[in-house]
């Protein structure tokens, strides 16, 4: 018979010393691994998920995403020897969540910035393993006091490849939909672009200690998120880098297509912010560097100019040819 | 002809035009009305856009190419400023390929008779245009679109329409061959609208179906199209505009066939109607308006081409055997061939267009058409002495088939590769107004 495990338990090769967190599905232990001494953590769901099929078959994949992985800026999990009940063993990581460092206030843009590049870094990791997290957001970024970023929590991660297994409800449910992209409330499955919007809505919270779209409840939230544009950074911070700011505005763009393709893009740009211009703000336009700008408005140009040469000169033309004789005997020519 | 006289028939012909141009309206309504509401904003804007699209494509190149080679007006007077018609053959028996003159109607600039059938002429061409918008709806990225419009607009109905209408080698076959007065389609059966399906036809194929139609446990899904009252509105917009489509098509107010042209239109619509009405609710025990409307359109566009020279007896007939065909057809393409056409255009205008040509070969009676096409006596089918028409008929619906449907196939495939002819799946999954339009015709709940 299976019961909720308790501090000062032993588990298989590990003994519970504390309880570091408990959320709806799982109870997170400190514990020590009794063969090396080390201390882990180890996330057990709770009873009553022990027999839930898709549940185990999530739990099981998280498990599986973490162990092919291998990457400073992702937390590691281990293998232990026998499992004698479904749990997740992981590296102990001695730090606080991102949560609870901004804690409401703006974090120093240094800072900020410096974590933003080492989750932005992990997620080009993952990519490349075809690995799409889609659960970015600060309660699931640990920070050791020596400032090192982890990315914990692949609970509704995916793997690109991999057949697709409807957990849509269970993603929905969890948490706010604060850090869920559009087309994940859309309930689509998401790609690299859905990580990279929650990235550029972690950066958004923490250099302005706000989001960009505020709403009490949560339809309203998500209706905002699909229909309308992001308030800028500088709404709330009045004199906000523009640079920042475009590239910020640029991750949490709407439409997948109009993001950075991918982390790697998003973290080239954050390595040299000031090198991106700010964003037009007639257009909206910007944030991407140089390029196609120039040469497409140049084109269009000579387009135009082309297409009114042309017309001219088939107006000048039609003005040679002949007009139908015109019959006295009809009223127009007789009101003349 | 008197002043008077070619005045009339300038303002028939105008009147005709306005009507067909209001069938636009209608063609939006159907198609948006059949297709779902996540897609609506881009099924009514390709039916808007086609429109303006289409009118430039056919003022700077397809309208020479079309009607170039026509030196006169028969109900309106000579054209001014010369045409030209570039033919194989000897002089005496030319076969014409394609006009060559008017383009961006600069030498007819001053000629209202021309103008007149400028206009009449280009909202013949948007009819056909729009008709592969409901076909390829909900998949088709508006780019490929866009470049669709100019290609069918510029290219493709202007040179099939050529051939039978502006004096190319398909009106000649009567008087070259002797086969009957050479190909007849008094209002467009096979030159708009079996160009129009056939085009759906070919588009439909490049794209695919859209995705979950065709499951692959070999069932089919339910795309229930999301306005029915908005599909029924364009179903009547449709048959009024009809009027203009074919009586206009006199091209005389002062031409008596109007009176039976009109009848034989309304006829034919309501046999088509009724006919689809009952046939279904025979074998599913539901009357299904959606097939009604179809059924009424398929009847449309059977009479179309032979509406000025039957009996209304034979219009009630073609009508009748259109509404079969419109069903048959529907569930054939859907159930036996797996081609997903989310609006029945292919089976409306192809299949009913075809049908409406060959019905001209059989029931035309020989009470009017003298001279048609330059072949002394007037129009008669097989049924009325004449096998020879019917032949025509034949060759003139082959040639489309081979001819239309290869060069849009050949088109579409092109686009296909360069650019892409079919949005995302991931855009189709959230519809295509969301991602593709930026907007949304209604608000979400
Ligand atoms: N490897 C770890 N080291 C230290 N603390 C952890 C570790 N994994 C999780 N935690 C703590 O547990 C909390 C919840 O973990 P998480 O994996 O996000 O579970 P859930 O899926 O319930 O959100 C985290 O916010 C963190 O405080
Ligand atoms: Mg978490």
């Amino acid at each position: 018979m299976i019961r909720e495990p308790t501090v000062g338990e032993r588990l298989d090769q590990y003994e519970l010393t504390e309880l570091l967190a408990r959320s709806g599905m799982a109870s997170i232990f400190k514990a020590t691994d009794t063969f090396s001494g080390i201390p882990v953590a180890l996330k057990i769901p709770h009873v009553q998920y022990e027999a839930d099929i898709v549940f185990s078959e999530r739990f099981r994949r998280e498990e599986e995403i973490g162990q092919k992985l291998d990457h400073p800026g992702v937390v590691r999990v281990l293998k232990p020897r026998a499992k004698s009940r479904m749990y997740l063993a992981m590296e102990f990581v001695e730090g606080r969540s991102l949560r609870a460092m901004m804690s409401g206030r703006r974090l120093p843009v240094d800072q900020a910035l410096d974590l933003a590049r080492q989750v932005c870094d992990a997620l080009a990791y993952l990519e490349a393993h075809g690995v799409v997290h889609r659960d970015v957001k600060p309660e699931n970024v640990l920070v050791t006091a020596e400032g090192r970023a982890k990315l914990i929590d692949f609970g509704i991660a995916l793997i690109e490849s991999e057949r697709r297994l409807t957990w849509a409800g269970l993603s929905h449910t969890v948490g706010t939909p604060d850090y869920m992209a559009p087309e994940q409330i859309r309930g689509r499955r998401g790609d690299a672009r859905t990580d990279v919007y929650a990235l550029g809505m972690l950066l958004y919270e923490a250099l302005t200690g706000h989001l960009p779209y505020d709403s009490a409840n949560p339809r309203a939230l998500m209706k905002a998120k699909t229909s309308e544009p992001p308030r800028p950074p500088s709404y709330h911070v009045p004199g906000f880098d523009p640079s920042l700011e475009a590239i910020i505005l640029r991750a949490i763009e709407r439409d997948p297509r109009d993001r950075y393709p991918d982390a790697g893009a998003l973290l080239a740009d954050l390595e040299d912010p000031s090198a991106v211009p700010p964003r037009d703000p007639t257009t909206g336009a910007g944030g991407a560097r140089g390029g196609p700008h120039l040469s497409r408005r140049l084109v269009l140009g000579l387009a135009a100019a082309a297409a009114l040469l042309g017309l001219a000169a088939l107006v000048a033309l039609s003005a040679r040819q002949p007009v139908a004789p015109a019959d006295p005997g009809r009223p127009a020519a007789r009101r003349r | 002809m008197a002043p008077l006289e070619q005045s009339l028939n300038l303002v028939w012909v105008l009147l005709g035009a306005f009507l067909v141009m209001f069938m636009q309206a209608g063609f939006a309504l159907v198609e948006t009305g059949f297709t779902r509401a996540r897609n609506a904003a881009n099924t009514m804007a390709m039916n808007l856009v086609i429109y303006p699209v289409g009118v430039l494509g056919f003022w700077l190149v397809g309208f020479g190419l079309m009607m170039g080679g026509v030196a006169e007006w028969p109900t309106l007077g000579p054209a001014l400023g010369g045409a030209h018609e570039l033919a194989i053959g000897s002089a005496a028996h030319p076969w014409g390929l394609v006009g060559a003159a008017r383009f961006a109607l600069v030498t007819a600039a001053h000629d209202p008779a021309t103008l007149a059938m400028f206009l009449f002429a280009t909202v013949f061409m948007d009819t056909a245009a729009t008709i592969p918008t409901g076909a390829m709806a909900e998949r088709w990225k508006f780019s490929a679109f866009l470049l669709y419009g100019l290609f069918m607009s510029a290219f493709l109905y202007p040179l099939y329409g050529n051939w039978v209408w502006g004096g190319g080698w398909l009106s000649a076959l009567g008087v070259n061959l002797g086969l009957g007065h050479g190909h007849v389609d008094f209002a467009g059966s096979t030159v708009v609208h079996l160009t129009g399906g056939v085009t759906a036809l070919a588009g439909t194929l490049v794209l695919g179906p859209r995705l979950g139609k065709f499951r692959a446990d070999g069932t089919i899904a339910v795309m229930a199209g999301h306005d029915l009252p908005m599909a029924v509105l364009g179903t009547l917009v449709l048959a009024f505009g009809w009027f203009g489509f074919n009586a206009g098509s006199t091209l005389s107010a002062t031409d008596p066939r109007v009176a039976a042209i009109a009848v034989n239109t309304m006829l034919a619509s309501a046999a088509g109607a009724v006919t689809a009405l009952l046939v279904v609710w025979a074998t599913v025990r539901k009357p299904d308006l959606g097939m009604a409307c179809n059924g009424l359109l398929g009847g449309l566009v059977a009479i179309t081409g032979p509406c000025a020279f039957v009996a209304p007896a034979a219009a009630v007939l073609i009508g009748l055997v259109a509404g079969l065909l419109v069903v048959w057809v529907v569930g054939l393409l859907e159930r036996r061939l797996r081609i997903d056409d989310p609006v029945g255009a292919i089976a409306v205008h192809g299949a009913a267009g075809a049908w409406g040509a060959i019905a001209l070969g059989l029931f035309a009676d020989g009470s009017s058409g003298e001279g048609w096409n330059g072949v002394a006596g007037p129009v008669r089918g097989l049924l009325f002495g004449d096998p020879g028409q019917l032949l025509a008929q034949l060759v003139g619906v082959a040639a489309n088939l081979v001819f239309v449907f290869g060069a849009s196939y050949g088109f579409f495939l092109l686009v296909d590769r360069l650019m892409g002819m079919r949005v995302p799946a991931e855009v189709e999954h959230a519809g295509l107004d969301a991602l593709e339009m930026g907007t949304d015709a209604y608000p979400r709940g």
